[in-house]
């Protein structure tokens, strides 16, 4: 009687155990199984937020998962960025990340994560900058600017959101090239620079084509391979002569040692987020392109990027 | 014409409405809350917004925006701490006249200066806008670092005790604010290696450190205080009209700063209802009882800084730059909404820029009568026995810090200035001064900075600025101003005299 009793205790509870484990095995084929992550490390209503957020719904659809979106902001972006790197790679964390914090902020001081520090699963989209000038500024075309600051070194000033950020860089690898001179005028972000811009308190700003055209900014030219749709009339560097290219771009990223598994079903996700019609309309109201870059592609670039600025860095001694 | 009836029409409808009290309320309650503030409101709305049509997004995000500034005077005036940095200034007054048993009275203060407040900034907006926006631009860096030079002025006419220890809690104020990235060339400062530290500290952990662990501290431990729990009485009352007609030109002249600031972006409400309140005791006949309940301090905080509210949509709607951190985030959310804030928005969206006026003005109204039903229930907390309310507060305010940037770092920075706070107060240093110049700080180092560069390291060059050097001129009679009175009163009476009234 006892025996039976035991025998029969032993049989469900292998049983179980059997079928928890089979649980676990269905789990892990069927990942996503509950709601992730997307760190952005940036303030709401930002730029980055809303990229992100448009970036966790559809990611979300094609998963069949929840994302759910968590701002963490400071030190231009580094502050979310260690909280990432530091995250368990379960492939329930990711991150919609611009590429600033990770090309040049670990290039301009020691922080607690690196480039290698992620896995890159796509990059998702660029916008190319535009250089504005006042409203009421004499220059029309790239080259008048370059022969002004030539005559008249030191004279003209340019704005940034900020030392050592994207614009910033390269802005100062356009003056390297040209070999010229501008007092270099950093501000706590976009806002307050364009705004400055438009006082006519400063010359010139390096900014995204939307912003340009949205505050109906006169400006010398697109730092793109084509003409910038909104801007139909702007010329290119390229076309005055000036083989100079500049944007601003990123994608998404977990924190480095996902499963293969995971990230190739992330990937696949990705893709498939950035050719759609849905996406590419919401980041086209947002003044962004789509510009898909797969993993691979995506960390080599980051990589790239990474060594240029770092030389850039070097070379202007912005380094900490 | 056209325009206001389809504006009308479009206000008109049960989700519109519903949002503006709904939003409104939210707002209320998320302001009233210490740590939790106005953008983390907003932040919490956003989503809503990308599944609402237009006219209810809009309406829902001014009602959350207004709601929360206002909601801040609640917890400023009941437990003494702001519960938005925008009403740091209200604590001021608010709580002095809480404790002396009129907490219904300040409560009635606060929500007739704050309507007054956003409805004369609402008219302000729809009236000048473009213009305001267009005057707002001629601010450069040197404009900005003589207008935050002014705005430090007014730690002169807050400190209570002795101007001495105004100016050095507002040095301190200063100082913390440079913790972390230098603002033009990148360089860390006094981060001690440490990584959380290298991003600065932020404004909210360190307000409710200071003002409300503090607090909780000082009761606690500190001296007995008079007056208290036991003899408040619960519930709104509205001021008289006669002491309403006493008060009417300082409404709108705090109104008139607060929309004024609140056009140039990047100051903020916080500043203004500090500068507003300065204003008010530099020049109220009953500045003798500012900092002990004068319902003058409690007006002329919350006039400014509901009037920032409407005053930040200037640029932002018509420039399409936020005029402060929060209007940066309603920025985000106007655009997923396919709305374009900038030149162009007025004269290509008529339809929609009256309508977002009319639920402003909504908005407003929709706070006056949500304050009053509200605020008996917020001034019951005051009958919870004191170490449960002192409990509850540091709950609330562990919760709503953390709550915001899941940081367990900025718990610390509460834990912190709340000592540092305790200790202040213990020294008799007044608190409001660090605050102003924690607040200006970021402003006046960076603008001084960007006008060096600007000027080629000529700092006398900044007195050609019109703008700058009349400012920079009212600054030095600000300055003078207390030296003025106390050299007069000692001429009058030849025995006391001290440059600011004691407390």
């Amino acid at each position: 009687m006892i025996n039976t009793t035991f025998k029969r205790s032993l049989r469900t509870l292998i049983a179980g155990l059997v079928l928890s484990a089979t649980a676990t095995l269905a789990q892990a084929e069927s990942y996503p199984s509950r709601p992730m992550t997307m760190v952005i490390p940036f303030p709401a209503g930002g730029v980055t937020d809303t990229l992100g957020r448009a970036t966790a719904r559809q990611l979300g659809e094609v998963l069949g998962a929840n994302v759910v979106v968590t701002n963490k902001q400071g030190g231009a972006g580094t502050i979310g960025m260690a909280q990432i790197a530091k995250s368990k790679a379960d492939g329930y964390t990711v991150a919609v990340v611009p590429a600033a914090p990770l090309v040049n902020q670990p290039n301009l001081r020691r922080l607690p994560y690196d480039a290698d520090s992620f896995d890159y699963i796509c990059q998702l989209f660029s916008s190319p900058l535009v250089l504005a000038t006042k409203p009421d500024s004499p220059f029309r075309t790239l080259n008048e600017v370059v022969d002004y600051a030539r005559a008249h070194p030191g004279e003209l000033s340019y704005g940034t959101p900020g030392p050592g950020t994207l614009p910033h860089l390269a802005m100062e690898q356009l003056l390297d090239v040209l070999d010229l001179q501008l007092r270099h005028v950093p501000f706590t972000g976009d806002a307050p620079g364009v705004t400055a811009l438009m006082g006519g308190h400063i010359d010139l700003y390096l900014a995204t084509g939307t912003v340009v055209s949205e505050k109906e900014l006169p400006a010398v030219a697109a730092f793109a391979d084509s003409r910038i749709e909104g801007l139909p009339d702007l010329a290119t560097a390229t076309e005055q002569g000036y083989e100079l290219n500049a944007d601003l771009w990123g994608g998404l990223i977990a924190p480095r040692g996902l499963a293969p598994e995971h990230k190739a079903r992330l990937a696949e996700a990705c893709h498939t987020v950035a050719v759609s019609e849905a996406f590419r309309a919401q980041l086209k109201s947002l003044g962004t392109n789509v510009a898909y870059r797969d993993a691979e592609a995506f960390q080599d670039y980051v990589h790239t990027m990474s060594a240029t600025n770092a030389r850039l860095i070097n070379k202007l001694g912005l380094a900490q | 014409m056209d325009s206001l009836i389809t504006a009308l029409m479009m206000l008109a409808t049960p989700a519109a409405l519903m949002a503006v009290m709904g939003g409104t309320l939210f707002g209320i309650l998320v302001g009233a809350l210490p740590g939790l503030g106005s953008v983390l409101g907003i932040t919490v709305i956003l989503p809503f917004t990308y599944m609402l049509d237009q006219t209810t997004s809009i309406a829902l995000l001014l009602g959350t925006y207004c709601g929360s500034v206002y909601g801040g005077s609640i917890s400023a005036i009941l437990i003494n701490t702001p519960g938005t940095p925008q009403s740091a200034a209200t604590v001021l007054d608010g709580y002095p006249m809480a404790r002396s048993g009129r907490p219904a009275l300040a409560l009635g203060w606060a929500t007739v200066a704050s309507t007054f407040g956003g409805l004369l900034a609402c008219g302000i907006l729809i009236v000048a806008a473009p213009a305001l926006a267009r005057f707002g631009l001629r601010f450069g860096p040197i404009e900005y670092f003589a207008l935050g030079l002014f705005a430090l002025s007014c730690i002169v006419s807050v400190a209570r005790e002795s101007l001495l220890k105004g100016l050095l809690a507002g040095l301190f104020g200063l100082f913390l604010a440079t913790v972390g990235q230098d603002p033009v060339t990148g360089a860390m400062r006094f981060d001690y290696g440490s990584f959380e530290l290298s991003a600065g500290i932020s404004l909210v952990p360190l307000l409710v450190g200071l003002f409300a662990v503090s607090e909780v501290l000082w009761r606690i431990a500190g001296p007995a205080e008079p007056g208290g729990a036991s003899i408040m009485k619960a519930g709104f009352e509205l001021p008289g009209f006669g002491e309403l007609r006493l008060r009417f030109w300082l409404m709108v002249k705090s109104s008139l700063i607060g929309t004024g600031i609140g056009t140039l972006p990047g100051i903020g409400a916080t500043a203004a209802s500090l500068v507003s309140y300065a204003e008010a005791k530099r020049t109220s006949p009953r500045k003798e009882g500012f900092g002990r309940g004068e319902p003058d301090g409690i007006v002329a905080s919350e006039s400014a800084n509901n009037a920032v509210t409407a005053g930040a949509l200037v640029p932002t709607l018509s420039l399409g730059v936020p005029g402060d951190p929060v209007t940066a985030v309603m920025l985000g959310a106007l655009t997923i909404q396919n709305i374009t804030p900038g030149p162009r928005l007025f004269s290509e969206n008529g339809d929609l820029v009256t309508y977002l006026f009319l639920a402003l003005i909504a908005v407003n109204l929709a706070m006056f009568v949500l304050g009053a039903l509200l605020a008996p229930a917020f001034s019951r907390l005051l009958k919870l026995p004191e170490p449960l309310l002192m409990a509850s507060v540091v709950v609330l305010v562990t919760v709503g810090t953390y709550s915001v940037n899941s940081s367990a770092f900025d718990l610390g920075i509460v834990l912190l200035a709340g000592l540092a706070g305790f200790v202040l107060r213990w020294l008799a240093f007044p608190l409001a001064p660090v605050v102003i110049g924690f607040v200006l700080s970021p402003m006046i180092e960076g603008s001084l900075r960007q006008g060096m560069i600007l000027t080629g390291d000529n700092f006398w060059a900044f007195g050609a600025s019109p703008i700058a050097a009349v400012l920079f001129l009212l600054t030095g009679l600000f300055l003078l101003w207390p030296l003025y009175g106390w050299w007069r009163g000692r001429r009058r009476s030849g025995t006391h005299g001290h440059p600011v009234s004691g407390d």
